[in-house]
């Protein structure tokens, strides 16, 4: 819709601080943002005044204002009170750092084409609401999209039209009149504040609503740009392939498929109905699926009592914790597609960068092998070295957790080490007999309160094989759905077919390492938490091999000020913001795991808010890398907003163009080689087909977040049907009470917190976990006996 | 772990009266004085819960929330020295009571003072970092609180 007449429309985005995922919204001046849910931009965090900011047109300019805020408004570091600000301009406030741009009107011409109406009778009351494209007509006759019945509305009185995306209002000679904000019209344009008077009627119009299609497709990010409406942009996204999928396509294949467009093949696809009748249409027709109809539609059909959906590391901690609580072995199904519980963990890690060998980014009490956390992996890796007579290192590692992260620092395991720990306990528990190969496509509460599930054992289209299984209690811990994607780099693999020089830091990447070390380059990354660092920390590896490397890190702005939070600060240095783990510490146990348990929702949002941000760890070798490379200049950091990246004609190198003026030192353009995104991997609901669609069926409440609502047991309490109850933990539940949900520590806490729940509900397999059964498990444990 | 206050003073206390106490005993013994081991003890547990709430305004200073080890080793220090100069500088004039502090009283000579309170700080300090996480395997996620949700 133009608004040229009277303002300008602008687009502004900021990433939520608590997960990363992006909003936007575009919307014309003025508009206010703070955090009262009164403001058009509404944001959460204790440094945010109720009313913060306004931006407002004036004379063909866009000012920034500061409404006196408690923390105030920054550009670039800078505390303002009102400031000229332009296309492609940053600005912070608190945690939340947002990017102006002036929006095209054109761009967004084709959603302007549906429009909502309300309209009212005299004393003020609505009488309808419609969505519609044009053209809407209104009068007497019922013919009309909008009837007035009323003696002064003629049979057809007046039509709305659009014209170059422009609104109109058309009188058609009728009796009365067709009134615009008072004044008679033959002809008028429309503006969102516009009041239409028809006989004794108001009409009002709003705008339309963001298309309720499938959110995971492309499409959405276009029609994202939706006037007026805030939106949480869906980033593109890629499919985690898994071993399954290595097996069945070739690497090239694999790498094609990855590249297509989000949306036309989802990632644990649910089948095309027309093709398979897989679930059972049964599913979406009634609340509570008969156990004795499951029975006679001759799917192969599995019970038990306990059954996690995943298979990874959520799963394993979960059902670990059963074992030791008392479940039997038999009594538990775990569905997943990989047979190792950190299968698909591995090879993430792996492929950003963190191989066996390397240290993963988590305390040394965290051990998903030992619920105890005692031995600690420091204490284990130091028993090693001990034993093989390496005493500088023991006393190394001690040091490390006994100073760290103030004096040494801070411990985190080996990778390898870790994986080989589950095993050991995998073998213990006997995981191998509880798993089952399989892709779960739908979940349904049965009528004898359990929960049947249906999953299907292949990924091909042939010899598919569908199986039900049923149990009384259900976890859900199926990790992220899918890696996150920058949307003008998916725009050019889309464009190019050009998977090569594109990649992501969780893709399968080492092909760009061999050939700068065989060529040399430049390198774009983009991004800035713990993988971009440990892509970086392998460029510098490379260097060593052929100096002919450079990189170019490519950032959206800069941070001068770290987070901040009551009176404390969080450390940054060279606009990277530094954490040992993921979280603050204190949110696995300390006062913060408190307080966002006690924390309503708004007072969680704001927590989270302040807590989360985009870290990296505090590792002495990475932030030498970057000094040396800042020093001798093959490390060079850059901001910007990215327009698009496309082929360079004249050196066929890939160019990242630069968006309005904040392309500084010049560059309107960054030439490189290759550019790998090293932005992280999404775990919005909407991207999980299976998630989507239980939420979608039951209604579930999702929490500030936007994703699964859990209580402090991690319990879907929605989910409960009869003695079934349904728990779920990992990336899915961040914004309930607890919020390092994503680690083994937090995984270990979740399944601590539901066999608590479960026995305190009765459970009959299940024992208190009181000091003598935990003392005598934990000899078990030592002895490496079964539970 | 990362203590709340809670937890602090939980651990203070249990602690303090049960593994405490049993050090207290033998050194009490030992000494053949149980009267001022116990009441070193007595002081310490209680001048600690004042310390507690100074500790942790101090980590809520610091950005994770959190208190390594090296922390706790400092503090003991810190604690167990200011502990010792309150007995004996009261004690040496005459305050509150012409004999000091009650119970205490002059309380003991400094190395058999750093040979008791360094033996009572290792016990607890490792009866938490050991055997609390084995017997009660919630603890650590309460900030090391025995009771709570």
């Amino acid at each position: 819709m133009s608004f040229a007449f009277d303002t300008i429309i602008v687009k502004l985005n900021w990433a939520d601080p608590g997960t990363g995922e992006t909003n936007e919204i575009i919307t014309p001046l003025p508009l206010t943002i703070g955090r009262d849910s009164d403001n058009k931009v509404t944001i959460n965090s204790s440094l945010v005044s109720r009313k913060h900011a306004s931006i407002q047109f004036e004379e063909g300019k866009i000012f920034l204002t500061d409404l006196k805020s408690t923390n105030g408004t920054q550009i670039s570091g800078r505390r303002i009170t009102r400031e000229s600000i332009w296309d492609g301009d940053d600005f912070e406030i608190g945690p939340f750092v947002f990017t102006l741009m002036v929006a095209d009107p054109d761009e967004y011409a084709p959603d302007t084409s549906q429009i909502i109406l309300h309209w009212y009778g005299e004393n003020g009351a609505q009488l309808g609401e419609i969505t519609s494209g044009p053209p809407i007509t209104i009068g007497r006759a019922h013919s009309n999209t909008i009837a007035l019945v009323s003696g002064k509305v003629s049979r057809e009185h007046a039509r709305l039209i659009q014209e170059n995306g422009q609104w109109y209002i058309v009188d058609n000679d009728s009796t009365n009149g067709t009134f615009v904000n008072g004044e008679k019209v033959t002809r008028a344009a429309l503006s969102l504040q516009a009041v239409i008077a028809i006989g004794e009627f108001t009409l009002r119009l709003a705008a339309p609503l963001p298309a309720q299609d499938d959110a995971s497709s492309a499409t959405m990010i276009a029609s994202a740009t939706m006037i007026f409406q805030k939106t949480q942009l869906m980033s593109p996204v890629i499919p985690i392939p898994d071993a399954d999928a290595t097996q069945l396509f070739s690497l090239e294949k694999t790498d094609t498929n990855l590249g297509r467009p989000p949306g036309a093949a989802t990632p644990e696809g649910i089948p095309a109905p027309q093709r398979t009748q897989f679930p059972p249409p049964l599913f979406d027709q009634v609340e509570l699926v008969s156990v004795n109809t499951l029975r006679e539609l001759g799917f192969p059909l599995t019970e038990s009592v306990y059954c996690s959906v995943g298979g990874g590391m959520g799963s394993f901690a979960w059902v670990d914790h059963l074992r030791i609580y008392g479940a039997k072995a038999e009594d538990i199904r775990v569905i997943g597609v990989e047979p190792k519980p950190y299968g698909r963990f591995r090879r993430l890690a792996e492929q950003s960068q963190v191989p066996d060998w390397e240290r993963l980014r988590s305390p040394s009490d965290a051990c998903p092998d030992n619920l105890w956390g005692l031995p600690s992996y420091a204490t284990r890796e130091m028993g090693r070295s001990l034993k093989k007579g390496q005493l500088k290192q023991v006393f190394r590692i001690g040091w490390q957790i006994f100073a760290e992260p103030d004096f040494a620092q801070t411990y985190s395991p080996v990778a390898g080490e870790v994986f080989a720990a589950v095993d050991r306990e995998a073998e213990r528990i006997g995981y191998e007999a509880m798993w089952t190969f399989g892709r779960v496509r739908s979940i349904r509460k049965t009528d004898d309160g359990r929960f049947v599930v249906a999953y299907s054992q292949t990924g091909g289209e042939e010899g598919r094989v569908h199986c039900l299984h049923i149990a009384r209690v259900l976890h859900l811990a199926v990790g992220y759905p899918a890696i996150r994607f920058l949307p003008d780099l998916q725009a050019y693999r889309e464009q190019t077919s050009d998977f090569l020089r594109v990649v992501n830091a969780f893709e399968a990447h080492d092909h760009v390492y061999e050939k700068l070390i065989a060529n040399g380059g430049t390198v774009l990354v983009r991004g800035r938490g713990d993988v971009a660092s440990r892509v970086i920390q392998r460029l510098d590896e490379a260097r060593k091999k052929n100096p002919q490397i450079r990189i170019l890190h490519l950032m959206r702005a800069p941070v001068f000020k770290g987070a901040r939070y009551g009176r404390a600060k969080r450390k940054v240095q060279n606009h990277w913001e530094y954490q040992p783990f993921e979280w603050p510490r204190a949110t696995w146990g300390g006062e913060y795991r408190a307080l966002l348990m006690a924390a309503d929702p708004g007072e969680r949002d704001r927590l989270l808010n302040d807590w989360g941000g985009t870290t990296t760890s505090h590792r002495p070798d990475w932030k030498a890398a970057v000094n040396r490379g800042l020093a001798e200049g093959w490390y060079e950091i850059q901001f910007g907003h990215v327009a698009r990246v496309e082929q360079d004609a004249a050196t066929g190198k890939l160019a990242t163009i630069i968006r309005g003026k904040t392309a500084i030192q010049g560059a309107s353009q960054l030439l490189a080689d290759y550019i790998i995104d090293a932005t992280g991997l999404e775990a919005t609901l909407d991207n999980n087909p299976l998630l989507k669609d239980m939420v979608a069926h039951y209604k579930l409440p999702r929490n500030v977040k936007n994703r699964l609502d859990v209580d402090e047991n991690f319990e879907v309490g929605k989910m409960q049907n009869g003695e079934g109850r349904l728990f779920a933990t990992g990336s899915i539940t961040l914004g309930s009470p607890f919020a390092p949900v994503d680690s083994f520590l937090g995984l270990q806490y979740a399944a601590q917190r539901s066999a608590d729940r479960l026995v305190e509900a009765g459970e009959p397999g299940l024992r208190k976990m009181g000091m003598l059964h935990s003392f005598g498990q934990w000899l078990r444990w030592l002895r490496g006996v079964r539970p | 772990m990362t203590p709340t206050l809670k937890g602090r003073w939980q651990n203070r206390l249990i602690l303090g009266l049960t593994v405490g106490a049993l050090v207290a005993l033998i050194f009490g013994v030992r000494y053949g004085d149980l009267a001022a081991v116990f009441g070193v003890l007595g002081y310490w547990l209680l001048l600690g819960l004042l310390w507690d709430v100074f500790y942790q305004r101090l980590q809520r200073r610091r950005w994770d929330g959190d208190w390594p080890a090296i922390f706790q080793l400092a503090t003991g220090a810190l604690e167990g020295a200011v502990l010792f100069w309150l007995i004996s500088f009261l004690a040496a004039r005459g305050l509150p009571t012409a004999d000091g502090l009650p119970i205490v009283g002059t309380g003991l000579p400094l190395p058999r003072f750093v040979l008791f309170y360094v033996t009572l700080w290792l016990v607890t300090f490792l009866t938490m970092q050991g055997p609390l996480r084995i017997l009660f395997p919630r603890w650590r996620f309460r900030g090391g609180e025995w009771w709570g949700r």
